[in-house]
């Protein structure tokens, strides 16, 4: 247990933008995020100055005097009704746009992001890496000791989330970023950590029981090099989560089945499957090319196989509800990533896993060397 | 006032029939006639005690969440008596005054606690207050009727109200709930605490939509039956227009929450499924199906009260609302659109898709409410304005609620809202417009319709007194919320990181003078009850019906049913009722308006 030095961020948007945030957001994204919150504010308040300040002065200037009534005037008046109604709704419009706009960044991770699997449960926080490591590093923070999830300072991070029991939602409010975190699918977002030896709190947001407040979690930022070392040092000995996924699917008689040759068979082959579309029985496709997608794809069709049935093949799968677990499951679905050659496949799980190992070893190509130890 | 309050001879002809507050005969029979009665006045009346005693329990609640955020929950080493260091918890206010043992248990305490606010809150007062009291005892007399539609359901309604209420109570006694006033699943279905305290609770909300439901469908029919002859419908008052909105929207949500807390008592004793994941079933289902009532259920909440702004302006600026149609229609839009916004409670939990979608809608259902604003304050222009209490109400509705509504757009805002979502900013904003809008609605109509409801006027001193503390408190209390919330404070938070205590305490400061004013207020209208002037027919100049009776109304509201004779509005041509034509004088300069044409 190591107990870390909370940094504070950089304030360089003004001092009004210092009282609503704790410093600028943590990487570019964020930043959007409050110049569309600043933006929606000065909006907001220069029509709440402007009509309070008309409803004070006219109180003021129209308030009742002893016999003299008010003066007749207009009781409606179209033209101003139209331009009060249609103005606002043109700056509302331009709000919701930049909204979906930024929020579609925030979201979609880019291809290269590292995925590291968050395990909601009451009430901690679990961060597994690509190579199965999991961070054995806590810090005191209120009255508990939370866990420490170590990024690298520069590299996209995709955060693959699932929940062990209730519905729970990550919160780091330095990123502007939270997605709820469900039992039954996975859900995702990405961050890009900028600076090394930054410190983020994470917080549980949706309501979980005795102790949500007390279900946090700190992200420790450091350099690449160093992460590398880290989550080799923590890496699991049981092998890449693809050979553990080879496994676990031998277990369950997937084989039976499923070819991983191209060839068909009962049911639908695993090569070259992960990432691309798929056509349903009902007409529908999975479309491609989301990650997320894929994912919950794959864990429905394991736990509730005829939910999506791939078009031209039978309803004959039973489903391995409370059979599989979490972890196997998590196996499977990079295993199906090895065999295939879509770009979310193979090629993007051996390039997260190679920038994982490079400090163990022998290609110090950045330059950075696999010296930079940790402090 | 240049006004002389007519006698009741200048009213009617007709010997003193005795308003609807005489007692008729003994204690006893006078508590059974009460029991038993169908006067929608009684019932308001009856109404209007169960909602306080509601308010304060909630209150009671609120006040304990604030004291307890005053410090967070820490460990520390503390030296013993006998020399010894041992580990001790601090700041667990509400954990030390229940004997909880350890973190966990003090935060469960917590946690019941804001269970019980804000479940008593939504469900027992905001969700019927307005309309279950004001408006059973004012939508009759304001159309020129004798009664509601349907009498006896109206009791029926004021019982079952009751019976739910009592069902949570009795959840409360065995221990409480701990799982927010939204049940979420599966928290709800299945880890929550004290299994037949769930179902109870649950059971008391299922029961309550029933109120809900036959309160508005009598309200409707009521609307469309029994105004009196000459009253066309823009010749309603907009407190009519929005209980009438609010009604509609009643009977249309309320039976799908009642399926769904159907279906979650299911979920919980059968295990049927539905909701819970390790059987097939969706969580998320759970969300859809609850913001699917409860965010029309906003405006239910809010409509009610935008009709009582609506009547506190023109009554005490003697103008006709501005653009009477636009608010009207704007009360029908409102409640049309906010059917199909519900997912904006959940884009921390949707795909993109339905995000934008609902984000976009969200936007859409902004323009109808500012509209209404906008409108109110050009009331305000070339007015004849009193400064009393229920004015003072109407503006501190229209800070807090334009407030309530702008801090709305930022969480409407999809890049946004995944910041703002679930954090204190979202707790700041709905008690901007549930609390600031309706409640101060609730209240300010409160003290304008007391003189009628009651037959005494209140000390406009002291009751002012209590409306400026009310302002402040709840400002200071609720605006710090929203600096919490962009730093970072989650929603529903037993404890909370060191940065964070500055911002609570002054809320907790806040909290009190809140609790000051609402104080104030019971003084003064317990002193108005007992030692009040007697109220004049019309102390204020109304031109709407329930003027022209006498204050308190007699047993059956008119001596003769009531013929329209002009606009709800129309102070550009009409002497109030009670009023000496003499003494008030109209301008004749200009040519008139008349409201809605």
């Amino acid at each position: 247990m190591t107990a870390y030095h909370f940094t504070t961020l950089a304030q360089d948007s003004g001092p009004v933008h210092g009282l609503f945030f704790r410093g600028d957001a943590a990487w570019d994204k964020g930043v959007a995020t409050d110049s569309l919150f600043m933006w929606t504010f000065w909006f907001s308040t220069f029509w709440f100055v402007l009509l309070m300040g008309l409803m004070v002065w006219w109180v003021i200037k129209y308030r009742r005097r002893p016999g003299v009534p008010a003066p007749r005037s207009a009781s409606h008046n179209a033209p101003l009704e139209v331009i009060w109604t249609v103005v606002p709704s043109l700056f509302l419009g331009y709000i919701f746009f930049r909204g979906f706009h930024a929020y579609i960044d925030k979201l979609v991770a880019p291809v290269d992001a590292i995925e590291i699997v968050v395990k909601g449960m009451k009430w901690n926080w679990t961060a597994t890496y690509p190579n199965g490591a999991i961070s054995p590093e806590t810090t005191p923070l209120g009255a508990s000791n939370v866990p420490v999830i170590v990024l690298p300072a520069g590299r996209a991070v995709r955060f693959k989330m699932y929940s062990d029991d209730v519905i729970h939602s990550f919160w780091i409010p330095d990123f502007r970023m939270k997605f709820d975190v469900f039992p039954n699918r996975y859900s995702s977002f990405w961050i890009q950590p900028m600076q090394a030896g930054e410190t983020h709190w994470v917080f549980c947001a949706e309501y979980c029981g005795d102790q949500h407040s007390e279900m946090a979690a700190v992200i420790l930022v450091v350099h690449e090099s160093e992460y590398n070392e880290l989550v080799a040092r923590w890496g699991a000995a049981g092998g890449t989560p693809q050979e553990m996924g080879e496994r676990a699917a031998r277990k369950h008689g997937c084989f039976a089945c499923h070819s991983i040759d191209g060839t068909r068979n009962v049911g639908p082959t695993w090569r070259n499957a992960y990432g691309n579309p798929v056509p349903l029985a009902d007409g529908s496709t999975i479309p491609g090319d989301d990650r997320t997608v894929w994912d919950n794809y794959i864990r429905e069709s394991i736990l509730v196989p005829g939910a999506k049935l791939h078009a031209g093949y039978p309803n004959q799968m039973n489903s391995f509800q409370g059979i599989i677990t979490e972890d196997e499951i998590l196996w499977i679905t990079a295993y199906l990533r090895s065999l295939s050659d879509h770009p979310l496949g193979a090629a993007a799980l051996e390039a997260e896993q190679a920038a994982e190992s490079e400090s163990e070893g022998d290609a110090p190509a950045n330059g950075e060397g696999a010296n930079g130890g940790p402090n | 006032m240049s006004t002389i309050p007519a006698t009741h001879d200048a009213a009617h002809g007709h010997h003193d029939e005795g308003s609807y507050l005489t007692p008729r005969g003994p204690f006893l029979s006078t508590v059974v006639a009460w029991a038993t009665t169908i006067d929608h006045k009684k019932i308001g009346v009856m109404y209007l005690v169960a909602v306080l005693t509601m308010f304060f329990l909630g209150g009671v609640a609120a006040m304990a969440v604030r004291a307890e955020l005053w410090t967070p929950n820490r460990y520390v080493e503390q030296v013993q008596p006998d020399g010894t260091t041992q580990t001790v918890l601090q700041g667990d206010l509400l954990g030390k005054l229940f004997k909880a043992d350890g973190l966990g248990a003090a935060n469960n305490i917590y946690n019941r606690v804001f269970t019980l606010h804000g479940a008593i809150m939504v469900f027992m007062v905001i969700v019927p207050g307005v309309p279950a009291s004001l408006g059973n005892f004012f939508l009759p007399i304001m159309l020129g009727a004798k009664d509601v539609a349907f009498p006896r359901l109206n009791l029926l309604s004021w019982y079952i109200y009751v019976t739910g209420s009592i069902f949570a109570v009795l959840s409360i006694i065995l221990g409480g709930v701990d799982t927010g006033w939204t049940f979420y699943t599966p928290y709800s279905s299945t880890h929550a605490a004290g299994h037949w305290n769930v179902v109870f609770m649950i059971l008391g909300a299922f029961i309550l939509g029933f109120s809900s439901i036959l309160t508005g469908l009598n309200f409707i029919v009521t609307t469309h039956k029994l105004r009196c002859p000459g009253m066309g419908w823009f010749d309603m008052p907009l407190f009519i227009w929005a209980i009438y909105s609010t009604s509609i929207i009643a009977v249309l949500a309320t039976p799908v929450i009642g399926i769904t807390l159907l279906l979650l008592i299911f979920e919980r004793l059968f295990h049927v499924g539905i909701f819970d994941p390790a059987m097939g079933g969706d969580p998320v289902l759970f969300q859809h199906f609850f913001w699917f009532y409860s965010h029309p259920v906003v405006y239910v909440m809010i409509l009610p009260g935008m009709g009582i702004i609506s009547e506190l302006i023109a009554v005490h600026c003697r103008k006709p609302i501005f653009g009477y149609r636009a608010v009207a229609f704007a009360s029908l839009g409102i409640a049309a659109v906010s059917f199909i916004v519900w997912g904006h409670h959940m884009f921390a939990s949707m795909g993109e898709l339905a995000s934008a979608v609902f984000s976009f809608l969200t936007f859409l259902v902004a323009i109808p409410t500012a509209v209404k604003v906008f409108n109110w304050i050009a009331t305000l222009y070339k007015g004849s304005i009193a400064i009393n209490t229920p004015m003072l109400y109407a503006m501190a509705f229209l800070f807090l609620f334009s407030i309530g509504g702008l801090t709305g757009l930022p969480l409407g805002a999809l890049a946004t809202d995944l910041h703002l979502h679930d954090s204190y900013f979202v707790v700041a904003h709905f008690h901007y417009v549930m609390m600031g809008g309706t409640i101060i609605a609730f209240v300010g109509g409160l003290h304008h319709w007391w003189p009628k409801m009651f037959g005494r006027m209140y000390n406009e001193k002291w009751a002012m007194l209590g409306c400026a503390l009310v302002f402040i408190g709840f400002n200071v209390t609720f605006f710090t919320q929203f600096f919490l919330g962009t730093q970072g404070m989650p929603r529903r938070y037993a404890s909370y990181v060191d940065e964070f205590q500055f911002l609570h305490q002054v809320s907790t400061v806040g909290s009190w003078f809140l609790l000051l004013g609402f104080l104030v207020h019971l003084g003064t209208f317990i002193h108005s009850l007992v030692a009040g002037p007697k109220a004049p027919p019309n102390p204020w100049g109304g031109l709407t019906l329930e003027w022209e009776t006498e204050s308190p109304p007699i047993e059956h509201n008119f001596h003769h049913e009531p013929i329209l004779k002009h606009g709800p509005y129309d102070y550009d041509t009409t002497v109030p009722p009670h009023y000496d034509p003499a003494d008030y004088p109209l301008d004749t300069s200009t040519p008139p308006h008349r409201s809605g044409h």
